[in-house]
């Protein structure tokens, strides 16, 4: 468990702005923030000692594109430094609940629901 | 000594019948003990003998229990399908142990779709139960179709339930057919 992780939960709610491209594959939200490649992945049906959502962070696959670490993690086996997971059972309370707001977050943001409403209510 | 050249010419004796030569005799060196020559026609008569009473057994055996051996090899086709539901059904246990909603399990979910596949091909081009299992289950190792962790549990238990329908009528076949044979 990495108490940064939530920090950095913090700043990606804080200022979504940041959050360049998003790209989804199947039950997973791949995006940039700050120019850095990350994931957040949701499983309702996952084992309890992950739980339903996990994160994880690409730092040194920077200069790749969404699209290919999504594959790339489908078809290697990418493991740490590539990839390095967070789970959101090992962190207790609040912090789990701020997994679930990033995943809503980058599910509106590429949905374009917020612009969609506006539209339609304006 | 006497045993043994009868060993020897038996040999002989075989082997100049597998070769296509004429005689046994025509496989002893040029200067042998005329006494060799009849033992080894002794050992191509016995040789011969032999040959005709097991082939005169298989053709009794082929004649008057037809229904016997029929019941041995649908026996040993029964067991050789056992053994291959079995191998599927070990995959499918490995399949059934892994989430598709784990990133770390996506790929070894989408190896296995495409092993099972494999498994089944020969089965699949037979029974069109299989068929549909298959296509499906080529889809999604080939990644055309987008595969989902109740997708993968569907077509688990899709293909769970060909098999044991496949046992059961197997079983049912082989106890019916024994009954069968036996009453005749």
């Amino acid at each position: 468990m990495d108490p940064r992780v939530i920090e950095l939960f913090h700043r990606v709610l804080a200022s979504p702005h940041e959050v360049r491209e998003i790209f989804r594959a199947e039950n997973e939200y791949y995006f940039r923030f700050l120019g850095v490649p990350m994931s957040i992945l949701h499983g309702p049906r996952r084992d309890a000692k992950v739980g339903p959502y996990s994160f994880y962070l690409y730092p040194t696959l920077e200069k790749q594109s969404l699209a290919a670490i999504s594959e790339s993690s489908l078809t290697n086996h990418l493991e740490e430094p590539e990839m390095v997971p967070f789970h959101v059972a090992d962190y207790a309370g609040e912090d789990q609940e701020l997994f679930a707001r990033v995943y809503d977050l980058m599910r509106q943001r590429n949905t374009n629901l917020d612009g969609l409403f506006e539209r339609l209510l304006s | 000594m006497l045993a043994t050249a009868v060993a020897v010419c038996f040999t002989v004796s075989k082997s100049a019948t597998t070769a296509g030569l004429r005689s046994p005799v025509d496989l002893l060196p040029p200067h042998y003990p005329p006494e060799m020559e009849i033992i080894t026609k002794i050992a191509a008569f016995l040789s011969d003998t032999i040959t005709v009473v097991l082939g005169s057994f298989g053709l009794w055996g082929i004649f008057f229990h037809r229904e016997k051996i029929a019941a041995f090899a649908r026996l040993l086709a029964h067991a050789l399908v056992s053994e291959r539901i079995k191998k599927i059904k070990g995959a499918l246990a490995r399949l059934d142990d892994l989430n598709y909603e784990n990133k770390e399990d996506k790929k070894e979910v989408i190896a296995l779709l495409g092993e099972l596949a494999g498994m089944i091909r020969l089965l699949a081009e037979k029974v069109p139960s299989y068929k549909v299992c298959y296509d499906e289950m080529i889809r999604c190792s080939d990644r055309t179709d987008g595969l989902t962790e109740s997708k993968k549990r569907r077509l688990s238990e899709q293909l769970h339930a060909v098999l044991d329908d496949q046992s059961l009528a197997a079983a049912v076949t082989l106890i019916t057919d024994n009954n069968g044979s036996t009453r005749n």
